[in-house]
């Protein structure tokens, strides 16, 4: 929905007429003329102006049409810029016992209603505002960065993972991270890797609408944050909409949930294990669905380890891949395949004539001594390099990911962190198969699909 | 008085911004979900009052999408697509015809509306065109704007304190609305304007047809009162009469507020709430002992010098004391309870009653309110009504049509703070090949008027006349926004039927199926047609296509050969009818009676004569 992304465009911008952004004017074309605000362009062609009718809608005129301007009014309209947005601030409280940490996303956006702009909200005061009311004096905003999900990079999860462990040594009750939603099971993945044995919970949450129309559900998703945040868990997870209705949210592990829809509201689903929990926004119940949520670890020591080895790929293999894709994949200290099915590469065991194998390449980068850990793009299942001849070749070239469940970004995430802390490629493929953060599941439940 | 008026007209087609097709049946599939909707402030930090009013109210939305008739879109599950062209190109050729400017650059606007009519929270809306004038019965009216806009939802049911419920299938369709200027003289001028409108419209044949595709809002105000608007005249012939009835409704306002003034002297109304739950604990009320049960509060207002002013007639069958209750019901209270209603019938004790007089310090010629709810909202119902009551003149108000002409208060007028743009969908330059698309759809609707009249010509005036006039008769939407009638009746014609016969059928024969309560609208355009072919193909007689049609009707998978067959009423012609006419003797009168509808009677007489020549 919107982003940040739309430009926003200062309320200096001058119009060759000199009449300015916020100026009440009168717009003759010819015979014909047009009364109303002169507005910045937030969007389109840049031969138009935009003019705000008495009525309250906008239209655009053809620059090219207008034959004088006459300004009635200067200023008659303060606009709020990208840089002083004072309106409707709230008060920070000290009392707040949740730690909130915003990292951007439609969530924290708010809206500029004269140009139409959306913006992130760049002051604590601002995200209080966006609260519901009861919230706020529950919670300690800090806002970490601004950014759509979609530029999260690795480096800003270890800041993530830094300051939630900061607020819990400082007795947070739970911790409550804002995020765009693109790659929040991404930082999940990474938060349950830096941080392990959490004494308390450490919520994700976003928004598919944002805050400036009457649906959004950010307001559902922070109650219920706020409840699960206050609830005797511990571990990451992320809270979203269970379904289109405003009545549920689900808790899903920080390192088994993936985006899975562009736009719904219940756009997360977990992937191979039951949810941890459901939450009530309403009444704040929050009812655990799997045996394996952890109750809150009062006095547990948390360990910290922000450590990543960022040179990591992840590669998507579809029909007709060029064997020179896979080669050029060398200059990484650790690739994942999204590989086929079960877990499969083209490599024509069969010595079909069409057929483009990548075996050779693939088993290059291995006896290379990189790490090659294998995911599937079916993303549901566990994958199984022991069924068919193709997946015994990859499991002899050295692929590792055998028996595993884990989602491909999960994959991703946790190569860069074993490999921030471990060479040894033997060492890695025992890490990589073993379960450190609930990334591996020894069964696969029947109803998690 | 001022009175101006806004048309709503269904736009034919796809909906405004996805791919969906509007159903007027009922979706045999569908999924719920149920949202609550915030309030959304505004750039100011202000609360709209109209979004104020509905979020005090905290209500459950509960919404029924029809899986064949509305998609992601409509849940809110998935942004806008782009605009709908072809309903933009229609606007643009409405603005043309009622000479208004068409913007160079459409940019889409969002209209909060909380109370659930939207799953978004607000109503997409355009300006197209600006100014232009329409030509009336009563002399030219000016227009103000032409707009692009979404419809809302379709309610279920309504005035339900902790829910609403919607139906989907209507969210969406494209609506132009037509806002004139605010110069007619009477509710009659403003009914002339509204059929000249409506008229103007469905001669393009783009818009939809039928109960529920056109609505008026009206907009009246007179010297000292207030611009108010009443929304939702489906009649044409009600408009008359809610114009009037209004323009009575704030000239005894104000005449009512005078009388206050003077009794009150100055003093406000206090809007001071005593607690009277403890009195009705044990009252025999059910109404009241029900709510209480469930944790209700029972709350009262003492309204100082008010005796007898709140059952002052202000509409028929409305009296101020009404106007109070829409303010308390606003607030998601069921109703108000005032002094000026005969207390006893509502189950009241005289103690109960002498009581709470007492408790709120009634002293001889005042009033009181009583609401019934939970606190929070007894206390927002009873705010609203001091509001309203201390209010001394015509508030500026919405309000709701009611099918009788009178109407009751919906929400303050919105405020323009409540509209912003759409920032999922592009702005929309208009260009040269939209304005051409306009044009040529002008230039079809233009032929297709020319060959509707063209057709007509070929009939008698009188049945010209009741073919455009027939409606409801048939299912299913005919080509260009004619009719299904006239389209029905064109096909004929153009399949080589005597158009007198096919006008016929559907004139009398249809019109009389449907007053015996047969559903003729079960019948499309095709099938309709398929039964006049089976007579023209001489395997049916004149006499059986009633009998027919009545069959396919009733059935819903028969064909018209199937209808014949099943009841046995295929055409008896050529040799099987001489053999007939053998077994019966040569007598035409028994042959009739026993096989009127089998037998066409020119062709047994023909076979007579010649039988009888031999």
């Amino acid at each position: 929905m919107a982003k940040a992304k739309k430009e926003v465009v200062s309320s200096e911008t001058s119009h060759a007429s000199g009449a300015n952004s916020g100026d009440r004017v009168r717009i003759s074309c010819g015979t014909d003329s047009y009364t109303g605000v002169l507005l910045p362009r937030a969007a389109g062609a840049e031969d138009f102006i935009t003019l705000k009718l008495s009525s309250g809608y906008n239209i655009g005129i053809k620059k090219s049409r207008i034959s004088g301007t006459e300004v009635l009014e200067q200023s008659a309209v303060k606009l709020v810029g990208a840089t002083e947005k004072k309106q409707h601030l709230a008060k920070q409280s000290a009392e707040g016992k949740v730690s909130l940490l915003a990292c951007g996303g439609t969530i924290v956006n708010r809206i500029d209603y004269r140009s139409g702009a959306v913006y992130p909200a760049s002051t604590t005061e601002e995200i209080l505002a966006g609260l519901p009311k009861e919230a706020r004096e529950h919670v300690r905003p800090k806002i970490l960065f601004s950014v759509a999900s979609e530029d999260m990079a690795p480096a800003h999860w270890s800041k993530v993972a830094e300051a939630a462990a900061v607020d819990i040594k400082d007795g947070a009750q739970g911790v409550i991270v804002t995020h765009g939603t693109d790659t929040m099971h991404y930082t999940s993945a990474a938060l349950s890797f830096m941080l392990q044995n959490i004494p308390v919970p450490i919520i994700l949450t976003g928004s598919q609408r944002s805050s400036d129309r009457g649906s959004s559900d950010a307001e559902t998703n922070f109650r219920a944050s706020l409840a699960a945040a206050n609830a005797d868990i511990s571990g990451v997870f992320i809270c979203m909409h269970e379904n289109m209705s405003d009545e549920s949210c689900l808790l899903h592990f920080g390192t088994k949930v993936r985006k899975m829809h562009t736009t719904r509201r219940d756009a997360f689903r977990s992937i191979n294990v039951q949810p941890a929990a459901r939450v009530f926004p309403g009444n704040g119940k929050v009812e655990k669905l799997s045996a394996d949520c952890p109750a809150r670890k009062p006095g547990a020591k948390m360990a910290v380890d922000t450590a990543l080895n960022t040179n990591v790929a992840m590669q998507y293999i579809y029909p007709g891949i060029k064997p020179a894709q896979i080669s050029a994949l060398s200059k990484y200290d650790g690739i994942v395949l999204v590989g086929m099915g079960l877990a499969h590469l083209p490599i024509n065991l069969g010595g079909d004539p069409l057929a483009i194998p990548i075996l050779k390449e693939a088993k290059a980068l291995a006896a290379s001594g990189i790490p090659v850990v294998l995911t599937s793009q079916c993303i549901y299942g566990r994958i199984n390099m022991d069924v068919y001849t193709n997946g015994r070749a990859l499991k002899d070239a050295g692929i590792i990911g055998n028996l595993c469940d884990m989602t491909p970004e999960t994959a991703y995430v946790k190569l860069m962190w074993v490999l921030g802390h471990e060479k040894k490629v033997a060492k890695v493929k025992e890490l990589m198969e073993s379960n450190i953060a609930g990334e591996i599941s020894e069964r696969t439940e029947i109803v998690n699909y | 008085m001022m009175c101006g008026i806004e048309i709503h007209q269904r736009i034919a087609g796809k909906k405004l911004f996805c791919n969906c097709v509007p159903s007027s049946e009922s979706a045999a599939a569908t999924v719920q979900f149920n949202r609550r909707l915030h309030a959304v402030l505004s750039e100011l930090g202000e609360l709209d009052s109209a979004v104020r009013i509905e979020s005090i109210r905290q209500r459950l939305m509960r919404y029924s999408a029809p899986l064949s008739s509305s998609c992601l879109v409509e849940a809110d599950e998935e942004p806008p697509h782009h605009l709908n062209h072809e309903a933009l190109s229609a606007v643009i050729l409405f603005c043309n015809l009622l000479s208004s400017r068409v913007v160079d650059e459409v940019h889409i606007m969002r209209k909060n509306v909380i109370d659930g009519s939207n799953t978004s929270g607000f109503q997409r809306t355009a300006v197209i065109g600006m100014g232009g004038a329409i030509t009336t019965p009563v002399g030219e009216l000016g227009i103000q704007a032409v707009c692009i806009e979404e419809e809302s939802a379709g309610i279920l049911e309504a005035g339900k304190e902790a829910h609403a419920d919607y139906e989907l299938s209507r969210l969406s369709i494209p609506l132009v609305e037509i806002a004139t200027e605010p110069t007619l003289k009477s509710g009659k001028e403003a009914q002339e304007a509204a059929l000249a409108i409506g008229q103007l419209l469905r001669q393009t044949g783009l818009v939809s047809r039928g109960i529920g595709t056109i609505r008026q809002d009206l907009n009246v105000s007179i010297p000292e009162g207030a611009r108010v608007e009443v929304k939702g005249v489906q009649e044409l012939g009600m408009i008359a009469a809610t114009v009037d009835l209004e323009v009575r409704r704030q000239e005894k306002l104000l005449a009512l507020v005078e009388q206050i003034k003077g009794r009150l002297k100055g003093a406000a109304i206090d809007a001071t709430f005593v607690d009277l739950t403890e009195i009705f604990a044990e009252t025999r009320s059910q109404l009241v002992a029900k709510q209480i049960r469930t944790g209700a509060k029972v709350l009262g207002m003492r309204l100082p010098s008010h005796e007898g002013l709140l059952g002052v007639e202000i509409q028929p069958n409305r009296r101020y004391g009404s106007e109070l209750a829409d303010y308390a019901r606003a607030a998601g209270i069921r109703g108000l309870i005032h002094s000026d209603e005969d207390l006893a019938k509502y189950g009241f004790s005289e103690d109960e009653i002498f009581e709470a007089t007492s408790a709120l310090s009634i002293k001889k010629g005042d009033a009181f309110v009583l609401v019934v709810g939970d606190q929070k909202k007894a206390d927002a119902a009873l705010c609203e009504v001091a509001c309203r009551a201390n209010f001394l003149g015509v508030p500026e108000e919405t309000r709701k049509a009611s099918p009788d002409g009178t109407s009751s208060y919906m929400r303050p007028l919105p405020g323009r703070a409540r509209m912003y743009p759409e920032t999922d969908v592009p702005t929309i330059p208009i260009t040269k090949e939209l304005l051409d698309e306009a044009k040529d759809m002008a230039k079809a609707a233009a032929v297709a008027q020319e060959e509707k009249a063209e057709l007509l010509s070929s009939l008698p005036e009188e049945l010209a006349k009741q073919l455009s006039a027939a409606k409801g008769l048939l299912g299913g939407e005919g080509a260009a926004g004619q009719s299904p009638e006239i389209a029905a009746f064109s096909s004929a014609v153009n399949a080589g039927i005597e158009a007198k016969f096919a006008s016929s059928v559907i004139t009398n024969t249809l019109q009389s199926l449907k007053r015996e309560g047969v559903e003729t609208k079960n019948l499309d355009g095709q099938k309709f047609l398929s039964a006049l072919l089976l007579f023209k193909e001489n395997k049916i007689t004149k006499a059986a296509v009633p009998e027919i049609l009545r069959e396919m009707c009733r059935d819903s998978k028969a064909t018209a050969e199937s209808a014949a067959k099943k009841l046995n009423i295929e055409r008896i012609s050529g040799k099987a009818l001489g053999a007939l006419l053998e077994k019966e003797k040569l007598d035409m009168k028994a042959l009739m009676t026993r096989y009127r509808l089998q037998v066409d009677a020119q062709e047994a007489q023909g076979l007579m004569n010649k039988n009888g020549k031999q």
